[in-house]
């Protein structure tokens, strides 16, 4: 098991460098970050002089490798937008962006899991029907049209909730319904198809034949079993309302890390960008390698061998 | 003296997309304690319906109705689910025939096992871990102490299905029904979970129901024989009577193609029913073996065929008298 | 002895016949309810996009300061000469949404095929080979997992220029992992068949098999696949030009008309109202069908 988990790591490890790597290439070929730092109307010379001042006239391999050695100190170089050491200026918005994701996160488990296993347990009613609704027009919905929807009506018509920022935790109402919303089509579905086969599956009419009551059939017996790939699932989009929340952010101006993403790619804050996809990646590789070993442990085929 | 359990008249049906299947139509049987009832049939002849029907663990489309259902004395047909969920698993016991997928993956076998007594009597964790311990070692696995803490996927299939039997045990329960419980296993393990089911019985004084296809099974198990074909019962008798006078075409049929040692000659065909089992949707008309039936007449197509009674617990489904069904057997095994 | 075959009499149940599979493929599509709304409603927005320059009432692009922020229709001031209204620009927004559709459709089916070609092939090698090019395949698929597609579309767009093809295409190279995720298990099915295995059993000839058998079961995943990438380009995309990072203005993209109606949503809600029911109708429609042909051709879908 402690063999699993360690080779787990290095491959997520890994993983993380060549994203780094892969991005690193993508952002400093895609345009010259030299003209994007020095300005639109900036002369040849400016151009020149900020190549040189930032060390982006040498080859591509040697930028990237000088910028991983500092990484892995923990120092990812100084925003030439912000002149403040990158590391602090996320420090200072992924509180916001871990509050935002665990609400949205939070709020999409408390919706999707009960919806899929009602719906599971009552399939072709109502409310197995209003599940898939939810679920069909949560996939089809753009996440910035709902946000701003969201604010229109609560914001603005009804006057219930504040339409920006994060100063309190009434501003993290909204996004976190946008945002969660997002997510929950995918979970409730899993939820239920997965509830569905296992409460078909031959272990549930053994518990039912030795006379358990429907409550413990349906939470010890089918939900353990159905959650399994849930989890799994649960974790990736956990990952994922942590660090893809731009759009989110942006609608309601909330300062967290998707925002800073946003506005630095439009200043060109490469420093910034090639940390934010570093940060993400890792986030990923987390939640995957945490889901892994979760799943590892909750089912018993896969842990004792 | 009533019978432990007394079914009368019992009815299935599970509505198709083409249709009302009606799979089980009027069937009667009854086991005592002590004895072991054999349904026989081919697959899909409705006799695991039928047990299923009186656990009450029919799939949710399945609608069943009985006239009578007596069990210990108790009129159980009109019995709520509640109640029903209380007589399963502590009077009434049931082993599946699939052991590989009747245990849940993610609990220890001790769990399982604990959790069929913890539900119905109130004793404490370490009494059900001694009775878990107690049938396993009962039913032939070694190192019971060990075992509660396995889990179900580092058990073979003969092993789990000596669990599956140990929990059906685990209150002490009158009657055990088992459907098919040696199909899924080797045939060396067959014969090890049949005697072991044989002595449990005799030891625990239980009624024993065995759902079987295979008469192998039933003429080393069974004290008496309900043979169903297509929902109905078509025979019913003592297994010895069965095996020496079977009276209905179908019974004899079967009993036909099975090879029997130091009769059947090497080299000589084994005999088949030909034709299919019909698809019971609609309305019936006439007997239900009429298309695979050797010594099918006129009458078969549109008479109702009822139970012919002979005595007591030995009847049978066909319009031929018992004698001429004694004849047309002699006649088959002359040749 | 043989037993004499006894003469064939009626069957005493109803005889039941069951069609062909064909026919009941054609049955279900008939009846399923999700198939014919979204392929009708993705007709409709097809027929749209395709007669934009015939049915839109003016010209998309053509401003009229004179005229703008005019309501739709169901406002009191609302005219037929702009049923929809018109923009901060005065540009009438029915004329806008129809361009639009193109837009979106063209995106989302051109950045589907392209990473539909780099999908299946990355597939199929590390399905047919297994082995090595198997753990490269899964590398490759891993390390796109882990790129968080939206910041680098968004970072490449800033930085080589907004434009529909710079869109399709870096869309294109970056959303194929479901394409190779899928085409990898559909391709080692294919290796380890059972009906496969039968029908060579039966003296079938190898492409028959492929055709005939495999064929089918691949496409079915396939289709799925692609309309939910298709949905996945288009509201990437719609997010893109939402930020400012897609498509680019002056062209009606519907996710940049909600940017630009942002301003002036809370005045004239039906601005951003309008642009993003689009977005939603056309990517609910698609969902559909697809959940739609999923539905009909799955070969458990036949009982």
């Amino acid at each position: 098991m402690l063999v699993y988990t360690g080779k787990r790591i290095l491959l997520a490890l890994l993983v993380a460098v060549t994203v780094s790597f892969i991005s690193f290439m993508i952002l400093n070929l895609s345009g010259d970050p030299a003209i994007a730092l020095a300005g639109a109307d900036a002369t040849p010379e400016e151009i020149k002089f900020v190549r040189e001042q930032y060390g982006l006239d040498r080859p591509l391999l040697i930028q990237y490798i000088e910028w991983a050695g500092r990484a892995i100190q923990g120092n990812f170089g100084d925003s030439p937008y912000f002149n403040q050491p990158v590391k602090d200026i996320i420090g200072d918005r992924i509180g916001v962006t871990l509050i935002l994701g665990s609400c949205a996160f939070l709020f999409a488990v408390c919706l999707a899991i009960p919806l899929g296993v009602i719906a599971a347990i009552r399939p072709n009613t109502w409310i197995d029907r209003t599940a898939l609704t939810i679920s069909v027009f949560g996939q089809a919905m753009p996440n910035f049209f709902f946000g701003l929807i969201l604010i229109i009506v609560f914001g603005v018509m009804l006057r219930w909730l504040p339409i920006s920022g994060s100063g309190s935790w009434r501003h993290f109402i909204m996004p976190a319904i946008a945002l969660g919303y997002y997510g929950s089509p995918a979970l409730m579905r899993l939820t239920r198809t997965g509830m569905m086969e296992v409460l078909a599956s031959d272990y549930i009419r053994t518990a039912r034949s030795k006379g358990l009551r429907p409550g413990p059939v349906l939470f010890k017996h089918a939900l353990r079993n159905a959650i399994i790939p849930v989890v799994s699932l649960a974790f990736v989009l956990f990952g994922y309302m942590l660090g893809g929340a731009f759009v989110i952010e942006y609608v309601f101006a909330v300062n967290g890390v998707g925002f800073l993403a946003v506005r630095s790619i439009e200043r060109a804050d490469l420093p910034v960008v090639q940390a934010i996809i570093l940060l993400l990646s890792v986030i990923y590789v987390t939640m995957t390698l945490l889901s892994d070993i979760l799943n590892a442990y909750l089912d018993p085929r896969i842990r004792v061998k | 003296m009533s019978a432990l359990l007394e079914v009368k008249d019992l009815y299935v049906d599970i509505p198709l997309a083409a249709g009302v299947l009606h799979a089980v139509r009027g069937v009667d049987f009854s086991v005592d304690r002590g004895q072991t009832l054999s349904l026989v049939g081919e697959s899909g002849c409705g006799k695991s319906l039928s047990v299923l029907a009186v656990m009450n663990l029919l799939p949710k489309k399945a609608k069943w109705y009985a006239d009578t259902i007596t069990f210990d004395g108790q009129e159980m047909d009109k019995v709520r689910e509640r109640q029903m969920a209380n007589i399963r698993g502590s009077k009434m016991a049931m082993i599946f025939q699939e052991p590989m997928t009747a245990l849940n993956p993610c609990y220890t076998i001790g769990n399982q096992l604990e959790e069929a007594l913890l539900r119905h009597k109130p004793v404490s964790r370490n009494e059900a871990r001694d009775r878990a311990v107690f049938l396993l070692e009962k039913v032939g696995i070694t190192a019971a102490g060990s075992r509660l803490k396995q889990y179900p996927h580092q058990l073979s299939g003969g092993l789990r299905q000596r669990v599956m039997i140990a929990m059906g045990l685990m209150c002490d329960p009158p009657l055990i029904i088992a459907d098919e419980p040696t199909t899924a296993l080797d045939v060396t393990i067959q014969a090890q979970i049949l005697a072991l089911l044989a002595s449990l019985q005799k030891e625990f004084d239980m009624g024993m129901i065995l759902i079987t296809h295979d008469l192998g099974v039933v003429a080393r198990m069974a004290d008496y024989v309900a043979v169903m074909y297509c929902g109905q019962v078509v025979e019913t008798g003592r297994a010895t009577e069965l095996f020496e006078n079977p009276l209905h075409p179908y019974t004899q049929g079967l009993l036909r193609c099975i090879p029997v040692p130091g009769q059947t000659k090497p080299g000589e065909h084994l005999g088949s029913i030909p034709g299919i089992v019909p698809t019971p949707i609609g309305k019936q008309k006439g007997c239900v073996f009429q298309n695979r039936c050797t010594y099918v007449f006129n009458d078969c197509t549109s008479a109702k065929v009822d139970l012919t009674r002979i005595s007591a617990g030995r009847e049978y489904r066909c319009l031929l008298s018992p004698e001429v069904c004694r004849q047309n057997m002699n006649e088959s095994q002359a040749t | 002895m043989n037993y004499m075959m006894n003469t064939e009499i009626s069957v005493p149940f109803r005889e039941i016949s069951f069609p062909t599979p064909r026919q009941m493929t054609f049955r279900q599509a008939r009846r399923h309810k999700g198939f014919l709304l979204g392929g009708g409603v993705l007709l409709l927005i097809i027929i749209m996009a395709l007669l934009a320059p015939l049915l839109a009432p003016h010209d998309p692009y053509h401003q009229d300061l004179s005229n703008r922020l005019t309501p739709p229709i169901w406002h009191e001031k609302g005219t037929w000469d702009h049923p929809l209204g018109t923009d901060n620009l005065g540009r009438d927004y029915l004329s806008r949404l129809m361009y639009g559709a193109r837009i979106s459709l063209i995106i989302g089916v051109a950045a589907m095929l392209i990473s539909g070609v780099i999908g299946t092939t990355l597939g199929v090698l590390a399905g047919f080979f297994g082995g090595r090019v198997d753990l490269v395949v899964n590398a490759l698929i891993t390390t796109r997992l882990a790129l968080p597609i939206m910041l680098v579309a968004l970072a490449v767009v800033a930085l080589v220029g907004g434009s529909l093809q710079i869109v399709v295409l870096v869309l294109g190279l970056m959303i194929w992992n479901r394409f190779a995720l899928v085409m990898r298990a559909s391709t080692q099915q294919l290796r380890s068949m059972d009906y496969v295995s039968a029908a060579k059993a039966a003296g079938c000839s190898t492409p028959r098999i492929i055709l005939a058998e495999v064929m089918p079961n691949i496409m079915n995943n396939l289709i799925v696949v692609a309309t939910l990438e298709i949905t996945r380009a288009i509201l990437i995309e719609a997010s893109l030009s939402f930020l400012g990072m897609g498509v680019q203005p002056p062209l009606p993209s519907w996710g940049l008309m909600v940017a630009e109606a942002k301003g002036f949503m809370l005045f004239s809600p039906w601005m951003i109202a309008i642009p993003g029911a689009a977005i939603f109708i056309l990517v609910l429609s698609i969902n559909l069908l697809g959940d739609g042909i999923r539905d009909i051709t799955a070969p458990e879908g036949r009982s």
